[in-house]
C-alpha cells in the first residue's frame, strides 16, 4: 500500500500547477513575439544559425548599398562620357558644315563663328572633365577632392592647353566591395580620355583635338591632324578639315568602346543587385525558418497549454479540499 | 472472587485500567504532534509503540505462584519515528547535484542575458533586440567601414566609423565587465554559503551532543534526529560531505579526509581566501589549511565555483580572443594603410599591454576621422577606399586566430556555447529535481503525515480512552460493592 502524506499531496499538486503555468506563460510569450525561441538556451543551434543568418543579411544589405553607390558612379560616368560624345558630334557637325561650303575664306565671319563655337565646346568639355558625383571628381583617379583638369588660358582668356593634376599611376583603381571579397573597378581613366599628358601619344585626346581644331579654323593654317603628321599638301582647306573629321571619328569610336565597357559594368552591377536581393530574401527565409514560430501551431499549443493548466487547477482543487475531518464528528 | 487472588492486589484492576488511559493519552498526544507537524519540513511521523505490561506473575524465588499469568495492562514502550536512512542518503546525493546545477544555472542565466542577440528576446518590451547585442554592434562597425570605402573622402562617414568603433569597443568592455560582475556576484554567493555551512556545522555538533545525551537515558530523540537529518541535508546541498554514524548515536561529518564534526565538537570549519590564480576571486578553504582550495566537488559551492572559474571564465577568454583578433588584425591592416593626409596609418585600437584582457581594455586609439587609413597606398588618398574594404571584410573573412572562423561565426559559436551551458544546467536541474521529488515521495510514503490517517488514529485512541475509562468506572463499581455494601446484610 502506498501512503501519500498530505504535505506530498500539496507539494505535488503545487508543482504540477506551477509547471503547467510555466509552460503556458512561456508559450504565450512565444506566440506574442512570434518566435520559436526566446533565448539562446532554448535552442542553441537554431540561435547560432539565426545569428549567422542575421549577420549575412546585414552584410547583404550593405553590399546592396555598395552596389548602388558603385552603380551610381558608373552611371554618372557614362552620362558624362555621353555628353562628351554629344559635344564631339556637335564639333563634327560644325566641321562638316564648314567643309560643305569651301567658299568660307580664311578669316571669314563663318569660320570665326565656327571657331567661337568650338571654343565654347572646349569650355563645356572642361565642365564634363571636372564632373563631380556626390561631391567627388570622377575622372581624376584617387584624387577625388580637387578638379583633375586645369585650363591654361592666353591673354584673351581662351584655353590653350589643359593640364591633368589627377592621380598619375593608379587612375583606374577606384574599387567597391560588392560581395564577399569581390571588388569592381568603377571609374574611368580621365587622363586617357581628355588629355595626352606626355604629348607624344598618337591617340587624339579630346582637349588637344578641339583646341587644335579651333586654332586651325581660326588661324587659316593648314589643318593638320592632331598627331602632328604633316599633310602632303596645303590647299584646299577641305582636306584638312577631313583630317580633323577622321580624327574626331577615331576619338568617338574609342569613346564608344569605353562607354560600351562602362555600360557592361553598369549592367553587371544591375544583375549583381538583383542577385544580391534574391539572396536577401533567401536569407530572410532561412532566418524565418530558424527563429519564427509557426503561428497556427503555436496558437494551438497555447490553447492546449491553457487547457492543461486549467485541468491541473481543477484537479488540484478537487483533491486538496476533502479530508476525513469533514466527515468525522 | 478468584480475580483478586490471581491479580495480586485489590486495586490492581484500577492500575490496569489507568494504564489504558495513559496509553491512549500518549497515542493521542503523538497523533496531535503529528497533525501539528503535518507541514514541517523534514518531520517524520511518530507512532506510540504499545506493549502489554509485564504479566503477573513472573515466576521466581520470592514471587507468588499462581496457576496462570494475568495481564496487567498496557505500557508505552517508546515513541518511534518512521524514516528510511537510505532514502535520506539518496536524497542528499540528489540535493548536491541539484544545488550544483541550480547555482551554476543562476550565474549562467545572468551571463546569457549579456548576450541579448540571438533571436534574442530577453527584453520583450523592446522587441527586435537583435539591435542591442554585440553582433548588431559589430555589424554596424563593419558596415561603417564599407561606407568609408564607398565614400573615402567623406569626413562624415569617417566620424560615423569612429563612433561605431567606439560603440563596439564599449560593448566588448560592457560584456566583459558584465561577466566579471557575475563572477563577483558568485564570490558573494560563495561567501554566504561558507557562512551557512559553518552555522550548520555548529548546529549539527550541538544536536549530536543532545542526541547522545537523550539516547544515554534510553529514550528516543525523534525530533532531534529529524532536525539533525534536515541540517545534514541542508549541508549536503552546499557540498558533498559524508557522514558516519557513531555507536553513541552522534554522526561524524567529514569532507574527503577532513573531519568537520565529531561528537559535539566542530573540528574544522570553512573559510575563504582571495585566490591569485583565479583573478583574485574567492576560493573556499578549510580553516585548518586556509590558503589551499578545499576539494569540494558537488553541491551549491562547487556549482558556483564551476560556473565562475570554468564556464564563465571560458566565455571571457573567448570574448578576449575575439576582441584581441579584431584589434590585432585591424591594427596591422591600419598601419599598412594611409590616412586622409597620405600619412601612414597608426594603431586604430589601443594595443592591449601584455597580460591585459583585450575585451576589458578595448578602446579606439584614433581621435579624428581623418586619421582613418582608408587608402591602400600613399597615392590613394583621398579617393581610394580599398583598405577600408579590407577592414570591412573582417566581418566575413576566416581568421586563423579564430580557428578559421569569421568574427561573426566565432561570436555565434560563443553565444551558442553560452546557450548550451544554460540549457544543459537547466536540463540537469529538471532531472535532479524530478528525481529528488521522487525520492522525497518515497520517503514521505514512509515518513510523511497523512491527516486522514491521523484523524483515524485520534478516533482510535479516543475510543480506547473511553473504553478504558468505562473499565475504570466499572471496576470502581465493583470496589463500591466490596467496600460499601459487603457486611451490611440486614442494615
Amino acid at each position: 500500500m502506498i501512503r501519500i502524506s498530505h504535505l506530498t499531496l500539496f507539494n505535488r499538486t503545487g508543482s504540477q500547477i506551477t509547471e503547467n503555468y510555466d509552460r503556458y506563460v512561456k508559450q504565450q510569450a512565444l506566440v506574442s513575439v512570434g518566435k520559436s525561441f526566446l533565448k539562446a538556451s532554448d535552442a542553441p543551434a537554431d540561435a547560432a544559425q539565426a545569428l549567422q543568418a542575421r549577420s549575412l543579411i546585414g552584410n547583404n544589405e550593405q553590399f546592396q548599398k555598395n552596389i548602388q553607390t558603385a552603380h551610381g558612379w558608373t552611371t554618372y560616368s557614362d552620362q558624362q562620357l555621353n555628353a562628351v560624345m554629344t559635344t564631339l558630334q556637335d564639333a563634327r557637325q560644325t566641321v562638316v558644315q564648314l567643309s560643305d561650303d569651301v567658299t568660307f575664306a580664311a578669316g571669314s565671319p563663318e569660320r570665326m563663328a565656327a571657331a567661337e563655337k568650338i571654343d565654347a565646346m572646349i569650355e563645356e568639355m572642361m565642365g564634363y572633365a571636372n564632373g563631380q558625383y556626390e561631391g567627388r571628381y570622377i575622372f581624376g583617379g584617387f584624387s577625388t577632392d580637387a578638379p583633375p583638369f586645369t585650363p591654361v588660358r592666353n591673354a584673351q582668356g581662351e584655353i590653350t592647353s589643359v593640364t591633368y593634376n589627377g592621380n598619375q599611376t593608379q587612375v583606374e583603381d577606384i574599387q567597391r566591395e560588392v560581395g564577399d571579397n569581390t571588388r569592381l573597378t568603377i571609374n574611368v581613366d580621365g587622363k586617357e580620355v581628355f588629355v595626352d599628358p606626355s604629348g607624344t601619344s598618337t591617340n587624339e585626346k579630346v582637349f588637344n583635338q578641339l583646341i587644335k581644331l579651333r586654332d586651325d579654323i581660326r588661324s587659316d593654317k593648314p589643318l593638320a591632324p592632331s598627331d602632328g603628321t604633316v599633310p602632303p599638301y596645303t590647299y584646299p582647306t577641305i582636306d584638312y578639315l577631313t583630317q580633323h573629321l577622321t580624327a574626331l571619328d577615331n576619338t568617338m569610336d574609342r569613346m564608344d568602346l569605353q562607354r560600351a565597357e562602362l555600360g557592361e559594368r553598369g549592367k553587371g552591377l544591375t544583375r549583381l543587385l538583383d542577385q544580391t536581393r534574391n539572396q536577401h530574401s533567401n536569407l530572410q527565409q532561412i532566418l524565418s525558418n530558424r527563429e519564427d514560430l509557426d503561428m497556427a501551431q503555436g496558437a494551438l499549443q497555447l490553447t492546449n497549454q491553457l487547457n492543461l493548466y486549467q485541468a491541473a487547477i481543477n484537479a488540484g482543487a478537487k483533491i486538496v479540499s476533502p479530508t476525513l475531518m469533514q466527515f468525522l464528528k | 472472587m478468584t480475580m483478586f487472588g490471581i491479580s495480586g492486589g485489590t486495586f490492581a484492576g484500577l492500575e490496569r485500567a489507568a494504564s489504558g488511559l495513559r496509553a491512549s493519552q500518549a497515542g493521542f498526544e503523538v497523533t496531535q504532534h503529528n497533525i501539528m507537524n503535518a507541514n514541517t519540513e523534514g518531520y517524520s511521523r511518530q507512532v506510540v509503540n504499545l506493549q502489554s505490561f509485564y504479566p503477573y506473575t513472573t515466576p521466581g524465588q520470592t514471587a507468588p505462584v499462581n496457576p496462570q499469568q494475568v495481564g496487567s495492562g498496557v505500557m508505552v514502550e517508546g515513541i518511534r519515528r518512521y524514516r528510511e536512512q537510505w532514502l535520506d542518503d539518496r536524497a542528499r546525493d540528489a540535493q548536491q547535484s541539484l544545488g550544483f546545477n541550480e547555482q551554476a544555472k543562476g550565474l549562467l542565466d545572468q551571463t546569457e542575458n549579456l548576450f541579448s542577440d540571438p533571436g534574442g528576446i530577453s527584453d520583450m518590451a523592446a522587441f527586435n533586440p537583435s539591435d542591442y547585442g554585440l553582433r548588431a554592434v559589430m555589424q554596424d562597425y563593419f558596415n561603417a567601414w564599407h561606407e568609408v570605402g564607398n565614400f573615402p573622402e567623406s569626413s562624415a562617414q569617417r566620424e560615423v566609423l569612429l563612433e561605431r568603433a567606439t560603440e563596439m569597443s564599449g560593448k566588448f568592455r560592457d560584456m566583459y565587465s558584465g561577466m566579471e560582475d557575475v563572477r563577483d556576484n558568485a564570490d558573494q554567493l560563495v561567501a554566504d554559503r561558507v557562512q551557512q555551512s559553518n552555522r550548520l556545522l555548529t548546529e549539527i555538533a550541538k544536536l549530536n551532543g543532545q542526541i547522545r545525551d537523550v539516547l544515554a537515558t534510553n529514550s528516543h530523540p525523534n525530533d532531534l534526529l529529524d532536525q539533525r537529518d534536515l541540517k545534514v541535508t541542508e549541508l549536503s546541498r552546499m557540498m558533498d560531505v559524508s557522514t558516519r554514524e557513531q555507536p553513541d548515536g552522534s554522526i561524524m561529518l567529514y569532507l574527503r579526509g577532513d573531519i568537520l564534526v565529531q561528537e559535539d565538537r566542530v573540528v574544522d570549519t570553512f573559510t575563504t581566501f582571495s585566490n591569485a590564480s583565479l583573478d583574485d576571486h574567492l576560493s573556499v578553504a578549510l580553516a585548518s589549511d586556509p590558503t589551499v582550495a578545499a576539494d569540494i566537488r558537488n553541491g551549491e559551492i562547487a556549482g558556483i565555483l564551476y560556473a565562475r572559474d570554468v564556464q564563465i571564465k571560458g566565455f571571457e577568454n573567448d570574448l578576449n580572443t575575439l576582441a584581441g583578433q579584431i584589434i590585432t588584425q585591424t591594427n596591422s591592416m591600419h598601419t599598412a594603410g594611409f590616412d586622409l593626409s597620405a600619412t601612414a596609418g597608426v594603431n586604430f585600437f589601443t594595443a592591449p599591454a601584455p597580460g591585459e584582457n583585450a575585451a576589458q581594455v578595448m578602446t579606439v586609439a584614433l581621435t579624428t576621422g581623418d586619421q582613418i587609413a582608408a587608402s591602400a597606398t600613399a597615392e590613394g588618398a583621398p579617393g581610394d577606399g580599398a583598405r577600408a574594404f579590407d577592414h570591412a571584410a573582417l566581418a566575413y573573412n576566416r581568421l586563423s586566430g579564430l580557428n578559421n572562423q569569421s568574427t561573426v561565426d566565432f561570436y555565434a559559436g560563443l553565444s551558442s556555447d553560452v546557450g548550451v551551458a544554460v540549457q544543459t544546467t537547466q536540463r540537469n536541474v529538471n532531472r535532479f529535481s524530478k528525481s529528488l521529488e521522487q525520492i522525497d515521495g518515497q520517503q514521505s510514503e514512509i515518513a510523511g503525515v497523512n491527516l486522514d490517517e491521523e484523524f483515524l488514529n485520534i478516533t482510535k485512541y479516543q475510543r480506547a480512552y473511553e473504553a478504558a475509562s468505562r473499565a475504570l468506572s466499572n471496576f470502581d463499581d465493583l470496589l463500591n460493592i466490596i467496600i460499601n455494601r459487603t457486611g451490611r446484610v440486614g442494615l
